[in-house]
This record gives C-alpha cells, sequence and structure tokens, in this order.
C-alpha cells in the first residue's frame, strides 16, 4: 500500500492529499484529492469560487495550505516550494508582469532565473504572437500582456504549467494561437499542464482530462473521452410497447420515460443499441455530451469518482 | 550572489532609480545652497546684533560659533536638512518595497518566481539603502564643492563620516517602513502607519534628559563634530534595531499567503 503510494506519487505530476485551505471560518479549499499524471493536459473547471485559483496558488508556493498535503513534480508544497517553483510555469490570472519591463527586459530577468530558460523558443513564441520586444508591458494592452506572460511561461521549459485563466480577455484569433502555444509546449517537451478555464470548449480542445470543482472540492475527475463515453446516453422512441425488462437489460444503467422517449443511461452504447434494433423502434440516437453539458451536469451534485 | 538573486538586484535597482533621482535632486539642491546662504545669514546677523532695539539678553543667547564655517555647516546639514530629509525618503522607500508589488498587482508573478521570499526582502532593503546613500552622498558633494568655490572652505573628512550614523538611522526607519510594507498591502497607508511609529519615535529628541535615546540626534552625528568620535554605541543599537525591523519583515512575508 505505501510502496503503491509512493510509485503513485513519483508518477503523478501533481499529488494532492486532503488539501485544505482555510479563511478564517471560511473553506476555500475543502480537502482536495487530486491525483494529476505527468505529460496529461488537465482542465480544471468550475464556478467562480470553486477553489481553482487558491488550489493553483498552494501547488506553486503562493498560499500556505491549513491542512492535507501536496506533492508537485515529487516535491512537497510546504518544504520544497523553491524547487518546485523552478521547475513549474505559473501564469497568474492577474496581470501580473512588472509594467516597465519590455519583453527584452522580461527575458533577461527570466534566464537568469530559470537554467531551462530558452531564448529561441521565447523569440519565436514572441513573433508568433507578432509582439514586439522593445515595447513596456505599460504600452500593452490586455491580450498583448497574457501573450507575453505566456511567453515567458512557456520559454523557461517548465515541466509543469499552471495556467490560471489564460486566455481571459483575449479575443477569438489570439485564443486560437494560445491554444496551439500550449498544445505545442506539450507536444515538444512533454510537459504536464494544468489549465483553468471558463471557456469549456478551449479545455475541450486542449485537454485530455477534466477535473470538475466546486465548493472547494473536486467533484469529478477522469479522462475527458471516458468522461464523455460515460456520459452517452441513447434516446429510444419504440412502435409499440417497450420491453418489459428493458432496465435489466445488461449495459443499461437507468431508463428515463417521458411520454414515448425513452432515455436510456447505459455503460456498453454498442452493445444496447444492437439489441433495440431487434426490437423495431422507430428511432434510435445516440445522444453525445460536450464538456458543457457534462460542467452543468455535474453542477452542484458530488459524483464519486 | 545565485543568478535569481543577481536578477533581482537588477529589478530593484532599476525600479528604485526614479525615486533615487528624486531624492538626489532635492538633496543636491539643498546641499547647494547650505553654503551659498551663508553670507545672507552673516548680514542676517549682523543686523540683528547692530540693531539697538533688540535687547541684549537676547543677543548673548547666540552662539558665539555660529558663523564659524564648520560649525554653520554640520549644524546645516547633518544637525538639520540631511537626516530629515533621509528619514522621509526611508518612509518612502520602504514603505513601496514589499506593499508596492501587492500595489501594483505583480506580487503573484514575483513570488511565484523561484526566488525566496527572504532574498526579496533583502534585496529591496540593500538596493534601497545603497540608493539612499548614493544620494546622501550626492548632496554632501555637492555642499562640499559649493563651499570651496564660494567660500574656499574644504569639509573635513569627519564631515564625510556623519554619511554613516545618518544612513544607520534611515535604514531604522527605512526598516520601520519596510515591515509596515509587509503587513499593510497599500503603500500610502503602509507609508502613514510608518510616518506615525517614526514621529513617535521622536519623542526623546523633545525631552531633555532622553535627548541621547533620540535616533534622530545620533543621526546628527553631533560626538563627530563635538568631540571628533565616532558614536559607535549608537550606531551599533540603531543597526541592531533596523536588522530585528528588517528580519520581522521576512517572518512576517514568509508567513503571509500572496
Amino acid at each position: 500500500m505505501v510502496e503503491t503510494r509512493r510509485r503513485a506519487a513519483d508518477e503523478a505530476a501533481v499529488l494532492c492529499e486532503g488539501l485544505t485551505k482555510r479563511y478564517g471560518d471560511t473553506v476555500a479549499v475543502a480537502g482536495v484529492d487530486w491525483i494529476v499524471p505527468r505529460g496529461s493536459v488537465t482542465g480544471l473547471v468550475g464556478p467562480n469560487g470553486a477553489g481553482k485559483t487558491t488550489t493553483m496558488k498552494m501547488l506553486v508556493g503562493l498560499v500556505h495550505p491549513s491542512g492535507g498535503r501536496a506533492r508537485v513534480l515529487g516535491c512537497d508544497v510546504t518544504r520544497d516550494s523553491l524547487a518546485i517553483r523552478q521547475r513549474t510555469g505559473y501564469m497568474p490570472e492577474e496581470d501580473a508582469l512588472f509594467r516597465w519591463m519590455t519583453a527584452e527586459d522580461a527575458f533577461a530577468f527570466s534566464r537568469l532565473l530559470y537554467p531551462s530558460w530558452s531564448d529561441r523558443l521565447a523569440r519565436e513564441t514572441l513573433e508568433l504572437f507578432g509582439l514586439s520586444s522593445k515595447v513596456p508591458v505599460s504600452k500593452m494592452s490586455k491580450g498583448m500582456r497574457r501573450q507575453l506572460a505566456l511567453t515567458l511561461t512557456v520559454a523557461q521549459r517548465p515541466e509543469l504549467l499552471l495556467l490560471d485563466e489564460p486566455t481571459s480577455g483575449l479575443d477569438p484569433e489570439r485564443r486560437r494561437d494560445f491554444l496551439n502555444v500550449i498544445v505545442k509546449s506539450v507536444a515538444g517537451e512533454g510537459a504536464t499542464v494544468i489549465m483553468s478555464s471558463h471557456q469549456l470548449h478551449e479545455v475541450e480542445r486542449v485537454a485530455d482530462r477534466v477535473a470538475f470543482m466546486r465548493d472547494g472540492r473536486i467533484v469529478r475527475e477522469s479522462d475527458l473521452d471516458s468522461l464523455k463515453e460515460a456520459a452517452r446516453r441513447i434516446r429510444v422512441v419504440f412502435q409499440g410497447a417497450p420491453p418489459a425488462d428493458l432496465a435489466a437489460w445488461e449495459g443499461v444503467q437507468s431508463v428515463d420515460v417521458d411520454g414515448k422517449v425513452h432515455v436510456l443511461k447505459v455503460s456498453d452504447v454498442d452493445l444496447v443499441v444492437t439489441r433495440l434494433k431487434g426490437h423495431n423502434p422507430f428511432v434510435v440516437e445516440v445522444i453525445e455530451h460536450n464538456l458543457e453539458d457534462l460542467y452543468f451536469e455535474t453542477g452542484g451534485k458530488e459524483v464519486s469518482r | 550572489m545565485t543568478q535569481a538573486v543577481r536578477a533581482l538586484w537588477r529589478k530593484e535597482l532599476r525600479e528604485g532609480r526614479w525615486k533615487f533621482a528624486v531624492a538626489a535632486v532635492v538633496l543636491v539642491a539643498v546641499g547647494v545652497s547650505v553654503p551659498l546662504v551663508y553670507n545672507l545669514l552673516g548680514d542676517v546677523l549682523g543686523e540683528l546684533l547692530e540693531d539697538t532695539s533688540v535687547p541684549d539678553i537676547l543677543k548673548q543667547l547666540l552662539p558665539p560659533d555660529l558663523l564659524q564655517m564648520d560649525v554653520y555647516l554640520w549644524s546645516n546639514w547633518h544637525g538639520k536638512n540631511l537626516y530629515q530629509i533621509l528619514v522621509i525618503v526611508a518612509i518612502i522607500f520602504g514603505s513601496g518595497a514589499v506593499a508596492g508589488e501587492f500595489g501594483r498587482g505583480t506580487a503573484p508573478y514575483l513570488f511565484s518566481r523561484p526566488i525566496r521570499r527572504r532574498s526579496v526582502v533583502l534585496v529591496k532593503l540593500g538596493t534601497d539603502l545603497l540608493w539612499m546613500f548614493a544620494a546622501a552622498l550626492l548632496g554632501t558633494v555637492a555642499l562640499d564643492v559649493t563651499s570651496r568655490v564660494a567660500h574656499g572652505y574644504a569639509v573635513s573628512w569627519t564631515f564625510y563620516a556623519g554619511l554613516v550614523p545618518v544612513m544607520a538611522g534611515a535604514a531604522f526607519v527605512y526598516s520601520l517602513a519596510l515591515y509596515a510594507s509587509t503587513r499593510i498591502d497599500d503603500p500610502v497607508k503602509a507609508g502613514v502607519v510608518a510616518a506615525v511609529a517614526a514621529a513617535v519615535c521622536s519623542i526623546p529628541t523633545f525631552v531633555p534628559a532622553w535627548r541621547d535615546y533620540s535616533v534622530y540626534v545620533q543621526m546628527t552625528g553631533r560626538t563627530l563634530v563635538l568631540e571628533g568620535a565616532f558614536p559607535w554605541l549608537p550606531f551599533l543599537v540603531i543597526l541592531a534595531l533596523a536588522a530585528e525591523f528588517a528580519a520581522g519583515a521576512v517572518r512576517r512575508l514568509e508567513r503571509r499567503d500572496i
């Protein structure tokens, strides 16, 4: 058991056990248990005040946990915070860059901070965004500042990227470039990415895992494909009476009836569809769920992992 | 010095340069003006002494060596202008040191870099004291040069040695403001709190029996000019107090959430 946990801790980019943060009587993060595999791109989604930012801040050492523990890249967040920050790229939600710095100044600053810093990657990313290296941050638009912040985060070639609402305030074209940089960073450098966002279609586009957070807890977490697979439904309208034992069929988890329409929650879509077709239904269709549907489905109610 | 600390030094030196520039301009202007108004003061005093309507008892109150150049320069530079301006500069530098990062919204970026929080405080303290010393030195040099040009009088080495106790006092006031800056995220509010604390520290100045315990009296380095002796004990005590406040600021910053 101990050996299994140790192996999980070594293999995971992030491992949280009962991670908690209290501000007086307010509980911002209420015992998060979470494993983020190395090399994955995880979308952290949830409503405002769910605890996403606080969780990220605890991982990077900005906020001290009140309870529980967390390891990032094998290092304890309270004891080895400096080592974590050397290997982690954190992009905060706010515009937090030094206003007087140009991109050149910011590169010079980061070059000294990170031994793994890549000037080539920095210039390539800056060019991709079409940003000037001579303009100070104070003269940049919000979108340009976000792009520069991502450039700095990516060019330090971190093992883990923590991106808090990275695309907020960006127009659709810039968002696309932004997501491409993140995907390229993962493909090229093998980094692990945790990205919080309210833009669920963006998370769906880049993430291979998703964690739903609500009231300071991760209420649902899985790889995105399994999650969508598990959320598929079959809508069926029978020409005559439905099979009496429909709810007891192999692969059928539940049946909701609305007039002649039956909606089946199933564990094996293909098996159930094949069997349904043997009963000459009027309509059989598989309902796919996107992340937004899953988000609202998860909303408010706790789902066991 | 690690590469990260070097990066921080560069950042802090760059960010402090405008405050330094303003402090240097003020101190140089005052440093130049002190020797230039010497003749004016002489004329005024001459008129005062010749004025028969002024009672003799008042005339006798004037120190006989008031128009002696070395006493005049010391009392108007170290004894008054330099320490008063440096106290204000120290409050401005210190109150903005950490609170400024929160006020500008740069704290999450800075403190998520691979730099220890204690290094951030110590580098800020080091660079800001360096800027303050440079401004004080420039003002003193400006006074010396003006004095040589206008009066052919060169100040003695003790005049420059007087920069040491005044900087120790500035470090104390700076550390006081730095501590406030780690507790209050608004640099203006932190500055007001530090100014009130600095004002409280001036109370011994106004009580004759306590004057020696006043950091501001010690900042004037009066034993240097009166006895030619460096005030070691007050200097070390003030430095120890400054170190304690700076350590308190480090402890406070390390404990707090960003």
